[in-house]
């Protein structure tokens, strides 16, 4: 097992493409937990928020970081299965 | 002039040496080896670093300590303390650091790069250096010609090391060679004119191989084999700080004022040094002497005590220097003052940012801005409003009804004499960036072209609409007057949205906000285009006024796109990797209308 971990962080580090792509999907998945954060935060300030007109520029931020959430979710799906694919190839 | 018969005087000169004695070319072969080694290895570790040096250097200076400590410590990893002040260069010139951070920087790598004469001193000189020249020189190339970036970078960095110690390995052996037959220490003069001779020497040595570190291995291995004696090599040591400095100067006749005030600042607080270590020689050398015994080197190993010696006046030379940095960068804010730019010149893009990716980028960045703070004047101006009415939290309808008569300003004069000239130069510095770049890097930069795009589009698009909202604001039809001001409103509103994003300086608010505010956008767009058909069915407007509003309407719609496509890129994360991953999140168009569908449902 640990031979096994040792080749696959030797390959990971030889192959640039590879390591392009974990430094992307790290990236992306780190932006994406700070939009979740973000939208917790702006889900308690809604609540919070009293003034109806006041809750309507909140409630269209929490809409764009659902859809941004789910684009950026779709990309991390993609570049996991294209890792597997060439990992198999 | 000076160049055209220099160079010809160097070639004859060594052309007659190496003609005159093999020894000579066996020493010169190892210098010329010595410098290609140093190349390589500036190569490499601009490859290999990949920016983090320019992003260390950026978040280390903000206090003169870390300043110091940054320009030791780098220079003494690179072995060069010339890169470490070229990369200072450029990024003072990029307006990232301070005068005072350069200097310190500056300062620290003159105390970081001396130790290279203890590398060599305490172990080059004692051990076979072309042993572990020849491997590393194998792997190295073996290294170079792989695909992989940082397999690349590592090559050159460990041929670049194998090359530096073939090269000091040269210049030992055709010194111990010179010494059976030329003895140099019987050109030795008496007297503080022998310390000046050497002085001279020294610094042109320097300024020649434009290598402190080249010529301080050059004297050490011919104090080794006792061709200079140890007074004289002292001499050529303080000699090497001086022409140290031509690497700076040279780097700051390309860069701006910034540039030159810091080279000024390398080269007087070298000469100062010098000076000082020619003053107190006698004292210096008692004292390295009495430092010797601590440190465990022997009286009569010369060459670890010139190495002391090194770092001993480098350091003597910051204490003495440090208190007076203050008045210093007055000193040199008063001897080069910053010209008067005129809005049209580039302020922060040089040819001393080219070489180094992230403070190109930042350069560029800085400038876009400054595009953009111009345009916004422009755009404000345009729409009839002020400055501070938009950047603030006034009323802003309120603000158009006070504002019915606009002033026309000269957008159209400003855009072609201003806008165009800026935005091509910036254009034409992105166009030199060349090699080096990674793939993030080369995205990031074209999103700021593209930016500056934008900025232009949205003065062109203000200019268009300036014309009709001239006539319309100021009409007595009720109707007109306010479509006109609800074109008006809507681009203001942008621009009050863009100023609190760029002052919160939060990248994910920044994503969240624009991609909220061009939501908003797309349902405006839905509610004009409603309200359009009605004052068409109702007959409040003629056919030739609809055309007029459906274009200006779209003047507006453009107008704000881009500066909401603008500000993504310049009030976003500033590290590029970051940046390309916001840029993979934010919506398109099409979802961008499929959120506001969805909520007009």
């Amino acid at each position: 097992m640990k031979t096994k971990k040792l080749l696959k962080k030797v390959r990971e580090y030889l192959d640039s493409d590879r390591r392009e792509q974990i430094k992307r999907s790290k990236s992306i998945g780190k932006v994406l937990k700070e939009l979740k954060e973000y939208e917790r935060a702006l889900k308690d300030e809604l609540h919070a928020e009293e003034n109806e007109k006041d809750c309507e520029p909140i409630q269209k931020e929490i809409d764009v970081i659902r859809a941004q959430r789910k684009k950026g979710l779709a990309i991390l799906k993609e570049i996991k299965r294209t890792s597997k694919e060439n990992s198999a190839g | 002039m000076l160049q055209r018969i220099l160079l010809p005087a160097i070639f004859l000169f060594l052309a007659y040496g190496f003609w005159l004695s093999p020894n000579f070319k066996r020493v010169a072969a190892g210098v010329a080896i010595f410098l290609f080694g140093m190349l390589w290895l500036e190569r490499g570790f601009k490859a290999f670093t990949g920016g983090t040096l320019e992003r260390i250097l950026a978040h280390t200076t903000d206090r003169l300590w870390k300043s110091l400590g940054f320009g030791a410590i780098s220079a003494t990893v690179m072995q060069s303390s010339s890169l470490v002040s070229l990369i200072t260069i450029s990024f003072l010139s990029a307006g990232l650091i301070s005068l005072a951070s350069g200097i310190g920087i500056v300062f620290g790598a003159n105390l970081g790069t001396t130790t290279g004469a203890w590398l060599v001193a305490g172990f080059g000189l004692k051990i076979k250096l072309s042993a572990y020249a020849m491997p590393m020189l194998v792997f190295g190339i073996i290294l170079v010609f792989q695909r992989s970036h940082s397999m690349r970078a590592l090559g050159y960095v460990l041929a670049g090391l194998g090359l530096l110690f073939l090269g000091t390995h040269h210049m030992k052996e055709g010194f111990e060679a010179f010494r059976d037959s030329i003895d140099l220490s019987a050109f030795t003069v008496p007297g503080v004119a022998g310390v000046a001779v050497f002085v001279v020497i020294g610094a042109l040595a320097t300024a020649v191989t434009q290598s402190s570190h080249a010529t301080l291995i050059l004297i050490l291995t011919a104090l080794a084999s006792e061709q200079v004696s140890y007074h004289d090599a002292l001499a050529l040591a303080i000699g090497t700080n001086i022409g140290t400095t031509v690497t700076a100067l040279l780097g700051s006749l390309s860069s701006n004022v910034d540039g030159r005030r810091l080279a000024a600042a390398h080269l007087l607080f070298n000469v100062a040094t010098a000076v000082l270590a020619v003053a107190f020689l006698r004292q210096l050398i008692v004292a390295v002497s009495w430092l010797s015994h601590p440190l465990g080197i022997s009286p009569d190993d010369f060459t670890l005590q010139l190495a002391a010696f090194h770092s001993l006046f480098n350091l003597i030379g910051i204490l003495v220097m440090l208190p007076a940095i203050p008045g210093l960068v007055r000193l040199l804010e008063w001897l080069f003052p910053s010209p008067l730019l005129s809005y049209k010149q580039p302020k922060y893009l040089n040819r001393a940012s080219v070489d180094h990716p992230d403070a190109a980028i930042e350069a560029v960045r800085k400038e876009t801005l400054r595009l953009y703070s111009h345009a916004l004047t422009m755009i404000v101006s345009g729409l009839g409003l002020r400055k501070s009415e938009v950047l603030s939290t006034c009323d802003l309808e309120a603000a158009l009804e006070s504002s019915s008569r606009l002033i026309q300003p000269d957008i159209d004069g400003s855009y072609e004499s201003n806008t165009k000239a800026l935005y091509g130069a910036i254009v034409e510095f992105i166009s030199l960036q060349r090699d080096g770049l990674s793939g993030d890097q080369i995205e990031e930069i074209h999103a700021l072209r593209t930016a500056g795009q934008d900025v232009v589009e949205s003065v062109k698009g203000v200019k268009h609409l300036q014309k009709n909202l001239c006539t319309h604001i100021a009409s007595p039809d009720a109707t007109l007057r306010s479509a006109y001001d609800g074109i008006r409103l809507r681009v203001a509103r942008v621009l009050r949205e863009l100023d609190r994003v760029r002052a919160a300086e939060d990248p994910t608010a920044t994503l969240v906000t624009l991609d909220r505010v061009r939501v908003t956008l797309a349902e405006d767009d839905i509610l004009a285009n409603g309200m359009l058909d009605r004052l068409i069915r109702g007959g409040h407007i003629d056919a030739a006024l609809a055309t007029s509003l459906i274009n200006d309407n779209s003047y507006a719609h453009d107008v704000c796109t881009s500066l909401i496509k603008m500000g993504q890129t310049l009030f976003g994360a500033h590290d590029v990797t970051r940046s390309s991953a916001e840029r993979s999140v934010m919506l398109d168009d099409t979802e961008i209308r499929e959120v506001a569908e969805a909520r007009s449902d």
